[in-house]
């Protein structure tokens, strides 16, 4: 069961690319910091990249504002390195996860409508101009 | 237990560094995460050197001095506007002792012939060191521009309107350069080459200026000649590099071994003048603790 944390400013979306992405990498359950790193460049085909630096200092910035915590647990300790810290999603983390992925499916579903796609693919503002 | 399999030298090496890179973050946000950041370094660099070519490693270091500057930038951003001064101040001041040794190493790296495996001059780590020179000398005269927007930080009221303007020019001079080396990434022409040395030309210039300042109205504690005799080297050689040319018209070029002492000399004093700096940051945080 993940414990009903309140989030400070949860509110404030969106989110930025870092926060969303690692709020992203553990919805499946806890993970450490090179496997949320890991997991965030496969979510995102290899386009974001974090580096340790970035990576930590969202952590920091995201157990402060209650969106994930520190998990006390290891899946197996034989397998693991015990100076691994694990982290997961607070309730509060899940929610703002979902606000955020609602605001940008609105996002999507705008841009759809406007066949931005299709726009594009035929050669956007070029196309206007030729037309 | 699992045992712990040798790591290869260079991510031994690499992970060494690292270690040494996290001391520019600040100390509490160092003591809570450095562990953890040193470890996440290890596995992408075991992670880098496993997957693919020695190019893998290179490209994992380019980003994380990059991220290195920019969550170092946001970490002491987030600790309050008195700590957010010297803390700035002082981190500018690593990063231009850094550029010291990121743009040497980059010119020496410069210096290796093109890596071919038939020609007996070139060794096989020739092909890593011709990758790197780019990104070296980029990441180092980024790190210069650091370090420039620190004394502007530290000195800008203080240094009148020489230094100020010296150091303006300098901070035009360091983008130029960067366009200039960014642009010989992408393609090996004149303009591009010629853009990265005039704007490294106008970087000393600058420095030369504040350099006057500095001795003028003794801004640093001590050395406060360093400044001026370091930066000054760089556009002493090209001027008499253009005049003798521009007299003579007979295409001489300066011995190497001048051209190598000017370089040595002018970033190794960048490194110093950035040493003093962040010397001088930590005084004024403890006079202000």
């Amino acid at each position: 069961m993940m414990p009903n944390t309140p989030a400070k400013n949860v509110e404030n979306l969106p989110l930025t690319p870092a926060v969303f992405n690692i709020l992203l990498a553990l919805i499946d359950g806890e993970k450490h910091g090179y496997a949320i790193m890991l997991e965030v460049e496969t979510n995102t085909n290899g386009e974001v990249k974090m580096g340790p630096g970035t990576l930590y200092g969202s952590i920091k910035r995201m157990l402060e504002a209650g969106l994930i915590e520190e998990s006390g647990e290891r899946p197996d300790p034989q397998l693991d390195d015990q100076r691994r810290r694990y982290y997961r999603l607070t309730g509060a983390g899940q929610r703002a996860l979902k606000a955020e992925a609602e605001r940008l499916a609105r996002q999507v579903t705008i841009a759809r409508m406007k066949q931005v796609l299709e726009f594009a693919a035929r050669g956007g503002c070029h196309a206007i101009k030729v037309a | 237990m699992q045992s712990k399999l040798r790591e290869p030298a260079s991510v031994n090496i690499s992970v060494q560094l690292y270690q040494l890179l996290v001391r520019v973050y600040p100390s509490r946000f160092r003591h809570q995460y450095g562990d953890l950041m040193v470890q996440v370094f290890r596995d992408s660099c075991l992670q880098a050197n496993h997957q693919s070519s020695p190019d893998g490693l290179l490209l994992l270091w380019v980003r994380t001095l990059v991220d290195t500057l920019l969550s170092a930038i946001e970490q002491y951003s987030n600790r309050g506007t008195v700590m957010t001064k010297s803390g700035w101040i002082k981190l500018s001041g690593w990063f231009m002792a850094a550029s010291s040794v990121l743009s040497l190493v980059g010119w020496l790296a410069s210096t290796r012939p093109d890596y071919n495996e038939y020609n007996a001059a070139s060794w096989p780590i020739d092909g890593l060191l011709n990758a790197a020179v780019g990104p070296l000398i980029f990441m180092g005269v980024l790190f210069i521009a650091c370090g420039i927007l620190g004394l502007w930080a530290r000195f800008g009221k203080q240094a009148g309107s020489l230094g100020q303007a010296g150091l303006i020019i300098s901070l035009a001079g360091a983008a130029a350069a960067l366009v200039g080396v960014a642009g010989l990434s992408i393609s090996d022409s004149s303009p591009w080459w010629e853009t990265a040395m005039i704007g490294l030309t106008v970087l000393f210039i600058g420095l030369v200026l504040f350099g006057i300042s500095c001795l003028q109205r003794k801004l640093f504690s001590r050395w406060n000649s360093l400044p001026l005799l370091t930066s000054i080297l760089w556009p002493l050689l090209v001027l008499s590099d253009l005049l003798f040319n521009s007299i003579t018209n007979s295409g001489f070029e300066m011995p190497g071994s001048v051209v190598a002492i000017v370089i040595i000399a002018a970033f190794t004093g960048v490194g110093l003048v950035g040493y003093l700096l962040q010397a001088d940051a930590r005084k004024l945080q403890s006079a202000t603790a």
